[in-house]
C-alpha cells in the first residue's frame, strides 16, 4: 500500500521540480540589448530627396474595408457625400476647386489637399492639428461644413450593413465604432502611395529616366533653396513655415481670412501666425489649384509666387519653366494616366 | 478489504492530493510573476534612448549639413511618442510605490519629449529658412559681381557684398553671436550708402541680397540656441530615472518569484527525501535534478548582473557620445592646425577654418571633393606612398612640401590617422601645421646666438690685438729713425772705400777720410744701435707672434668646418677659446686648467662645442665679476677634461656668486636670464643644452653652492 502512495508522491514531486526548472529559464536574458539596438538603424542618405518606399505590412482585408468607407456615402451627414468626393482617386486626390464644397453645397474654407501619399506628411491638415491619420480621417465626416456627420449617426448606418458587420468582427475586437472605422480608412490612406515617379526613377540610378532640362530644372531647384523646405520623401510635409519670409503675401493679397492664420488658429502663438505645413509636392502637377487658398491655378504661377514671398526674387520665364518641368517629374505615370 | 487497509488507503490518498495540492498552488505562485514584461520594458527603453540620441545626432548632422531632410527626425519623434504609450504599459508585478514613481517619471518624459519636439518643429522651420539664404546669397553675389564689369553697373556693392558673404560664411560655420554684430552693421552700412552707381535690376538685386545676409544673420542665433535646446533636453536622464525605477522592481519580483520557486523545489525535495527511502532510483534521478537546478540558479543570477551591468554601460556610453560630439565640434573650431577628414573613398567630409585660411580654398569648394584634388599644391603621388602604411600605425610626416597660396613654397608638419569605422575601409584624419615659419625662425635664432658671441668677442679680440700691434709699430718707427740716422755713416763709408780703391790724385789723403768716417760713426751713435736695434726686432717678432696666436685661436673658434662631428682635441679647442674669450675674464679671473692626459680626440661637432664652452666662460666671468664687485679680490676659473670610461667629462667651474635656488630649475629654459636687460638674450644656456644634449647625445648638468660658485659639467661620449 505504501508503494503506490510513495510512487504518486514522487511522481508528483518529479513535476513540481521540473515545473520550478521550467521557470527559472532567465527570460529576462532574451531582451539582450544588442539585438534591439541594430533594429532601429534610421535611413541614412545625403540627398536631400528622397525615393519613395513602399508602404509594406498592411493587411490586404483592412485595406478593402478602408476603401470601401472612403467611398461610401454614409459617411455624411444627407449620405450625399463621400471621402472620395473631394479626394478623387482618379484625379490626383484633389477636388480641382480652390476650396472645398461641404455638405449643401458649403463653401469651405481652404483647398483640398492630396490624399496620395499624405502618410508621408509628419502632421495632417493645412496647419497640422491632427497627428496621425486616425485622428485626421474623423475631422472632415464630423466637420458640419464637410461631410456634417456625428459617430451616432454614422456607427448605426454601418451596423445595419451585414458586409460591414462580418469584415469589421473579423478584423477588430470591438467590431464597428469610430476607432475601428478611422483606423481602416487611415490604413487604406496608407495604402495610397506613388512610388513610380520618373524622379524617383532617376535618384534609384536610371540616369535616362529624366531629360537634360529637368535635371537642369532640378538644379534650379536646387540652387534657389527651394530645396530647403522641399525635401524629403514627400519633397515636403516634414516641417512648417511661413507663407511670406520675403514679403507680405497676404497683404499683397488683402481680405485675409481665418483660414489663413495658419498654425496660429491650433497653438495661438504669435510666431505661427500665417505659418503652414509645407505641402509635399508629389504629383503636385495633378493637384491645381495652388496654396491653402487655392488662388493660383497654374504651376507656373505658382512656382512665380513662391520665388516672389519665398525668396525674394522675380524669377525670369524660362528658370519657371525649367522648374515646372522639374515639378512634372515627380507625378506618378499611373496617375497622369487616368482621365 | 477491512476497514483499517480502507483508513489507511483514503489517508494515503488525501496525504497525495494534499501533497499534490500544495505543488500546485505554490506553482501557481511563480508563474504570477510575468517577466517577460520585464524584458520587454527593459528592451524599450533601450530603442527609445537609441533612437532620443539618434534625434540629437541627426539634429546636428543636418546643421552640418550631412542629412539633408528632415524624414528621419520626424520618423524618430514618432517613434519616441510610440515609445511613450508602451511605457506606460506598467507590468503587473510593480508595487503600488514604484508604480507611481514609474507614472510620474513617464509622465516627465511625456513633457521633456513633447517640449523636444517643439523645439525640432522650431528648428526645422527656422533651418530651412537660414539654409534657403545660405543656398541663394552665395548664387545672388557671385552673379552680382560677375556682371561689374557691364556698363552701368560699375562701383564696388558687388565688392563689399562678396566680403560680407564670406564673413557670413564663416560666421555661420564657428561664429558666436557676438560675431553677428559687426556684419549686421556692414549690411546695414551698405544698405544706406549710396547705392545710385549700380544698374537698377542690379540696385535690386543688391538689395535682395542684402535682405537674405539679414535673414542668416537673424536666423543663425535661433538655430544655435534651438539646436542647443534639443541637445540639452532632459529626455536621456528621465529615462535614466525610469530604468532605475524598473530594474528596482524587476529585482523585487525577480527575487519574490524565485523564493516561490526555491520553496518549491523545497517541498518538493522533501517529498522526494521521504521517497527515495523506498526508491533508490528515484533518488538517484532527484539528485541529478537538485544539480541541474543549482546550475541554472547561477546562471540566472550571473545574467541577471551581466545585464544591469550592460544596461548601465550603455547610459554611459550614450552620455559620453552626446557630450564627446559637442566637445569635438568645439575642438575642431579653435583647432591652431589644419584638419582635414575623408571618408573611406578619400573625398572631403572635414575642412576646418584654419585649413580654408591656409590653403585658401574655402570649405565648400574643398568638400566632396578627393583628397588627390582639392586644390592644395603638393606632391600627392609621394605623399599617397609616404601615407602608404597608415593601417598599421599613425604616420607623423616632419617635411611635407607645399606651395602657399601666395606661390611661396613652404612646408608643413603632417600627422595623419585612419578614423576608426565600422565597415571595412576606413576614413582618413590630417592634422597639419603649416612650419615654414617655425623653420626660419629657429636657423634664424641660431645665426644670431653665434653672432651675438661673435660681436661680445671682437671688441675684446681687438683690445688683445692691439696691445702688441702698437708696440710693434713703435719699434719699427725707432727702427726706421735709427737708419735715417745710419745713412752719412754708410755714405761716408762708402766714399773712404773708393778714396782707397782709386788712389788717384784728387781724392783727400785717406787719413782725412777716416777721420770723418770717426766723426760720422760717433753722430750715428752706433755702440747705442748695437745693443738696442736687436732687442727692438726681437720684440716685434714677438709682438707678431702673440697677434699670429690670437689670430689662429679666433680661427679655430670659427672653425670654418666645424659644421660636422670629427674627432676633435678638447685640450686644443679649449685652449683657444680661452684664448680668444681672455678679453672676457682677464680684470677679474685666472684660469687653471688641468686637462686629462689619456683624453684621446671626441667626436663632436666642434664649432658648437666651441660656443659651447665660451658661453659657459662668459658666464664664468660675469658670475665671478659679480662676486668680485662685492667682496674685492680676484676669482677663478677652473677648466678640466677627464675620461670615464667611454665618456668624455669637461668641468667649467667659477668662485662666483652661484645660483640662488629659486632659479635653478629654469636656467636651461628659453629666454630665462638673470643678466642686465641688454646684455643677454636668455637664449645662451638654452642652446647649449641643447647642442649638448640633442646633437651630441650628452648630459649637462651643473652644482652650485650660494656665494661658493658653480661648476658645469658636460659629459659627451668619446665616440659619437
Amino acid at each position: 500500500m505504501l508503494k503506490p502512495v510513495a510512487l504518486g508522491l514522487a511522481i508528483a514531486s518529479a513535476c513540481g521540480v521540473s515545473a520550478a526548472i521550467d521557470g527559472f529559464a532567465p527570460r529576462l536574458a532574451r531582451a539582450t540589448p544588442t539585438e534591439s539596438v541594430n533594429q532601429l538603424q534610421p535611413v541614412r542618405d545625403g540627398q536631400a530627396i528622397v525615393p519613395i518606399e513602399p508602404a509594406r505590412g498592411l493587411d490586404p482585408r483592412t485595406v478593402d474595408l478602408g476603401r470601401r468607407l472612403f467611398h461610401d456615402q454614409r459617411l455624411s451627414g444627407d449620405r450625399s457625400l463621400s471621402c472620395a468626393s473631394c479626394h478623387m482617386l482618379d484625379r490626383g486626390g484633389v477636388d480641382h476647386r480652390r476650396t472645398a464644397v461641404g455638405i449643401g453645397g458649403a463653401i469651405g474654407g481652404i483647398n483640398t489637399p492630396t490624399v496620395y501619399n499624405c502618410a508621408l506628411n509628419f502632421r495632417q491638415f493645412w496647419d497640422g492639428r491632427a497627428a496621425t491619420l486616425e485622428e485626421q480621417a474623423a475631422g472632415p465626416i464630423l466637420n458640419p461644413i464637410e461631410m456634417g456627420a456625428t459617430w451616432a449617426v454614422v456607427i448605426p448606418r454601418l451596423e445595419a450593413d451585414p458586409v460591414y458587420v462580418a469584415a469589421f468582427t473579423a478584423l477588430y475586437e470591438h467590431g464597428i465604432g469610430p476607432a475601428s472605422v478611422t483606423d481602416a480608412l487611415a490604413v487604406f490612406e496608407r495604402s495610397l502611395s506613388t512610388p513610380g515617379s520618373r524622379f524617383d526613377r532617376f535618384l534609384r540610378g536610371e540616369e535616362d529616366a529624366i531629360t537634360a532640362e529637368e535635371k537642369a530644372g532640378h538644379a534650379l531647384f536646387v540652387s534657389l533653396g527651394c530645396i530647403s523646405c522641399h525635401q524629403g520623401m514627400n519633397v515636403g510635409g516634414n516641417l512648417y513655415q511661413r507663407f511670406g519670409i520675403m514679403g507680405d503675401y497676404f497683404a499683397d493679397r488683402g481680405n485675409v481670412t481665418p483660414a489663413d492664420q495658419g498654425r496660429y488658429n491650433v497653438t495661438h502663438r504669435e510666431a505661427d501666425r500665417f505659418t503652414f505645413k509645407v505641402p509635399g509636392l508629389r504629383n503636385v502637377a495633378l493637384t491645381a489649384p495652388y496654396f491653402h487658398d487655392g488662388s493660383v491655378k497654374t504651376l507656373h504661377k505658382a512656382v512665380m509666387v513662391m520665388a516672389r514671398y519665398q525668396l525674394g526674387a522675380e524669377l525670369s520665364a524660362h528658370d519657371i519653366e525649367l522648374v515646372v518641368r522639374f515639378l512634372h517629374t515627380l507625378s506618378d505615370p499611373a496617375l497622369e494616366q487616368d482621365p | 478489504m477491512t476497514p483499517s487497509r480502507l483508513w489507511a488507503a483514503a489517508k494515503a490518498l488525501a496525504t497525495v492530493t494534499a501533497a499534490m495540492l500544495l505543488i500546485a498552488f505554490l506553482y501557481q505562485k511563480t508563474k504570477a510573476v510575468d517577466l517577460s514584461g520585464h524584458a520587454r520594458l527593459v528592451q524599450e527603453i533601450l530603442l527609445i534612448r537609441n533612437v532620443d540620441t539618434t534625434i540629437d545626432q541627426d539634429v546636428l548632422r543636418i546643421r552640418q549639413g550631412f542629412l539633408r531632410h528632415y524624414d528621419t527626425l520626424n520618423a524618430n519623434l514618432q517613434r519616441m511618442e510610440t515609445g511613450i504609450a508602451s511605457l506606460e504599459a506598467i507590468p503587473a508585478y510593480f508595487h503600488d510605490a514604484e508604480r507611481t514613481a514609474m507614472l510620474t517619471d513617464v509622465r516627465r518624459f511625456r513633457a521633456a519629449v513633447l517640449d523636444k519636439r517643439d523645439a525640432v518643429e522650431s528648428f526645422t522651420s527656422d533651418h530651412a529658412i537660414l539654409a534657403n539664404s545660405l543656398h541663394y546669397l552665395p548664387n545672388l553675389v557671385s552673379a552680382l559681381v560677375g556682371s561689374g564689369t557691364a556698363p552701368g553697373s560699375v562701383g564696388n556693392a558687388p565688392e563689399q557684398l562678396r566680403l560680407i558673404l564670406q564673413e557670413i560664411l564663416i560666421y555661420n560655420l564657428h561664429g558666436s553671436a557676438a560675431d553677428g554684430m559687426p556684419i549686421r552693421k556692414r549690411v546695414q552700412d551698405l544698405r544706406d550708402g549710396d547705392l545710385t552707381r549700380e544698374g537698377a535690376r542690379d540696385r535690386d538685386d543688391v538689395r535682395l541680397a542684402l535682405d537674405h545676409a539679414d535673414r542668416i544673420l537673424e536666423y543663425k542665433p535661433r538655430v544655435d540656441l534651438e539646436c542647443e535646446r534639443i541637445l540639452s533636453a532632459p529626455t536621456l536622464r528621465i529615462l535614466g530615472d525610469i530604468s532605475m525605477t524598473m530594474e528596482e522592481s524587476g529585482r523585487i519580483a525577480t527575487w519574490s518569484g524565485n523564493a516561490y520557486r526555491l520553496l518549491l523545489i523545497a517541498v518538493c525535495a522533501l517529498l522526494a527525501g521521504g521517497v527515495a527511502y523506498f526508491l533508490v532510483r528515484l533518488r538517484v534521478a532527484n539528485d541529478n535534478l537538485e544539480q541541474r537546478v543549482l546550475v541554472r540558479t547561477a546562471a540566472l543570477s550571473r545574467s541577471n548582473l551581466e545585464l544591469e551591468e550592460q544596461i548601465a554601460q550603455r547610459q554611459r556610453a550614450i552620455a559620453e557620445l552626446t557630450s564627446a560630439q559637442a566637445r569635438i565640434q568645439r575642438i575642431i573650431t579653435i583647432m591652431p592646425s589644419m584638419l582635414i577628414g575623408t571618408d573611406e573613398s578619400q573625398r572631403i567630409v572635414l575642412w576646418n577654418a584654419r585649413a580654408e585660411m591656409q590653403f585658401g580654398i574655402p570649405a565648400a569648394q574643398a568638400m566632396g571633393r578627393p583628397l588627390a584634388d582639392c586644390g592644395i599644391t603638393w606632391d600627392f603621388s609621394t605623399l599617397s606612398a609616404r601615407l602608404g602604411s597608415i593601417a598599421n600605425a599613425p604616420i607623423h610626416l616632419p617635411d611635407v612640401a607645399f606651395v602657399r597660396p601666395d606661390g611661396r613654397p613652404a612646408l608643413l608638419a603632417l600627422s595623419a590617422c585612419l578614423l576608426p569605422s565600422d565597415r571595412s575601409a576606413a576614413g582618413m584624419l590630417i592634422a597639419a601645421t603649416d612650419i615654414t615659419d617655425h623653420k626660419a625662425m629657429e636657423a634664424q635664432l641660431m645665426q644670431a646666438q653665434k653672432l651675438e658671441s661673435i660681436g661680445q668677442l671682437a671688441a675684446g679680440v681687438a683690445h688683445e690685438i692691439n696691445t702688441p700691434v702698437q708696440f710693434i709699430g713703435d719699434n719699427l718707427c725707432f727702427l726706421r729713425d735709427t737708419f735715417r740716422n745710419l745713412i752719412p755713416l754708410l755714405s761716408t763709408t762708402r766714399s773712404l772705400l773708393e778714396a782707397l780703391g782709386a788712389q788717384s790724385p784728387q781724392a783727400a789723403p785717406v787719413a782725412e777720410i777716416a777721420h770723418q768716417l770717426q766723426q760720422a760713426s760717433q753722430d750715428a751713435d752706433t755702440e747705442f744701435l748695437i745693443t738696442e736695434v736687436p732687442k727692438a726686432i726681437i720684440q716685434a717678432i714677438e709682438g707678431v707672434e702673440r697677434v699670429a696666436t690670437i689670430v689662429k685661436s679666433l680661427k679655430e673658434f670659427a672653425h670654418p668646418d666645424g659644421r660636422e662631428f670629427a674627432p676633435v682635441d678638447l685640450q686644443r679647442t679649449i685652449e683657444s677659446t680661452l684664448n680668444v674669450a681672455r678679453s672676457e675674464y682677464k680684470y677679474v679671473a685666472d684660469v687653471a686648467t688641468d686637462f686629462a692626459a689619456d683624453l684621446p680626440q671626441v667626436q663632436c661637432i666642434q664649432g658648437e662645442f666651441n660656443q659651447v664652452v665660451l658661453n659657459l666662460i662668459i658666464n664664468a666671468a660675469d658670475a665671478i665679476g659679480d662676486a668680485v664687485a662685492a667682496r674685492g679680490g680676484r676669482g677663478t676659473i677652473t677648466v678640466s677634461t677627464r675620461r670615464d670610461g667611454d665618456t668624455a667629462e669637461i668641468r667649467i667651474g667659477d668662485t662666483g656668486t652661484g645660483i640662488p635656488e629659486r632659479v635653478r630649475p629654469h636656467i636651461f629654459d628659453p629666454f630665462f636670464t638673470t643678466k642686465a636687460v641688454g646684455k643677454g638674450t636668455g637664449q645662451g644656456l638654452t642652446i647649449a643644452h641643447a647642442i649638448i644634449v640633442q646633437k651630441h647625445h650628452g648630459t649637462m648638468t651643473f652644482e652650485t653652492a650660494l656665494g661658493q660658485g658653480t661648476t658645469f659639467i658636460i659629459r659627451i661620449p668619446i665616440a659619437a
